[in-house]
């Protein structure tokens, strides 16, 4: 598997940055549009996460002909409850998050509809938010 | 509809450059929540109403493939906004009118 890293700014000009970068480039390898758009949306909201919520972090891409892994990996500090951050209008976004148009509480609920699998591990040490895609669904792969 | 339809709207403003003029409109949808826009837009060629001051709304906006921005009730992009918006090939436009307001008279020009 191939991979890229990115730092991820927490200034919120430079939000949905990192996103657009990874959709220009499947848009580059001519992936369905269907799927350039979920991977947009969920990398989207991953993004806008660590920008508003995080100490800071990075952002691992991992792809091969068949999957596109996106990490998002924090510093920081943490969420409370995950169980909670997966609930539709849940979120401790700041009142002025929230002034910018930010804690809906959609992020992880969009994140879960828009990925093939999402797998989420936090501590206050820091946050991990995994979305895999495929990148040729209903295609079987010899393997 | 295309943007320039909509600049027949009296009070409708167009602020992005000519080369946005001919970005099609396929439908409108509106909210002040991005993640509600990211939830909910299915479709590209959309012109978000909204009355979000934000560069992250063209940041949306860009990764929904909408055609347009139109900022309502009198809001006014910044100059990073529009020129973040050029650069992208998105439309913004300005209302002095509600989202509402503004969409019923483009349904109503749409006719």
């Amino acid at each position: 598997m191939a991979k890229l890293t990115y730092d991820i700014s927490t200034s919120l000009e430079n939000a949905g940055y990192i996103s657009s970068k990874i959709k220009r480039m499947l848009n580059e390898w001519g992936i369905d549009k269907q799927i350039i758009r979920r991977v947009a949306i969920a990398s989207y909201e991953a993004e806008i996460n660590v920008v508003i919520h995080s100490y800071g972090g990075i952002c691992n891409v991992e792809y091969d002909d068949k999957e596109l892994r996106i990490e998002f990996l924090d510093r920081g500090p943490g969420i409370p409850s995950i169980e909670n951050a997966m609930k539709e209008g849940w979120s401790t976004a700041s009142q002025q998050d929230r002034e910018n148009g930010f804690g809906a509480g959609m992020g992880f609920p969009n994140m879960k509809k828009a990925a093939d699998q999402l797998i989420v591990e936090s501590s206050p040490d820091g946050t991990s938010v995994l979305m895999i895609f495929s990148l040729h669904p209903g295609v079987e792969h010899a393997s | 509809m295309q943007v320039k339809d909509l600049a027949d709207i009296s009070f409708l403003k167009v602020l992005s450059d000519d080369a946005t003029l001919d970005n099609e409109i396929k439908d409108l949808y509106t909210s002040d929540l991005l993640s509600w826009v990211m939830g909910h837009v299915h479709q590209e060629k959309v012109a978000l109403l909204t009355v979000l001051n934000t560069i992250n709304a063209v940041a949306v906006a860009t990764l929904l493939d909408m055609s347009a921005i139109i900022f309502c009730e009198g809001v006014i992009p910044t100059d990073d906004i529009i020129a973040k918006a050029n650069e992208e090939g998105i439309a913004i436009l300005v209302s002095p009118a509600s989202s509402i307001a503004t969409a019923r008279e483009i349904i109503k020009h749409e006719g």
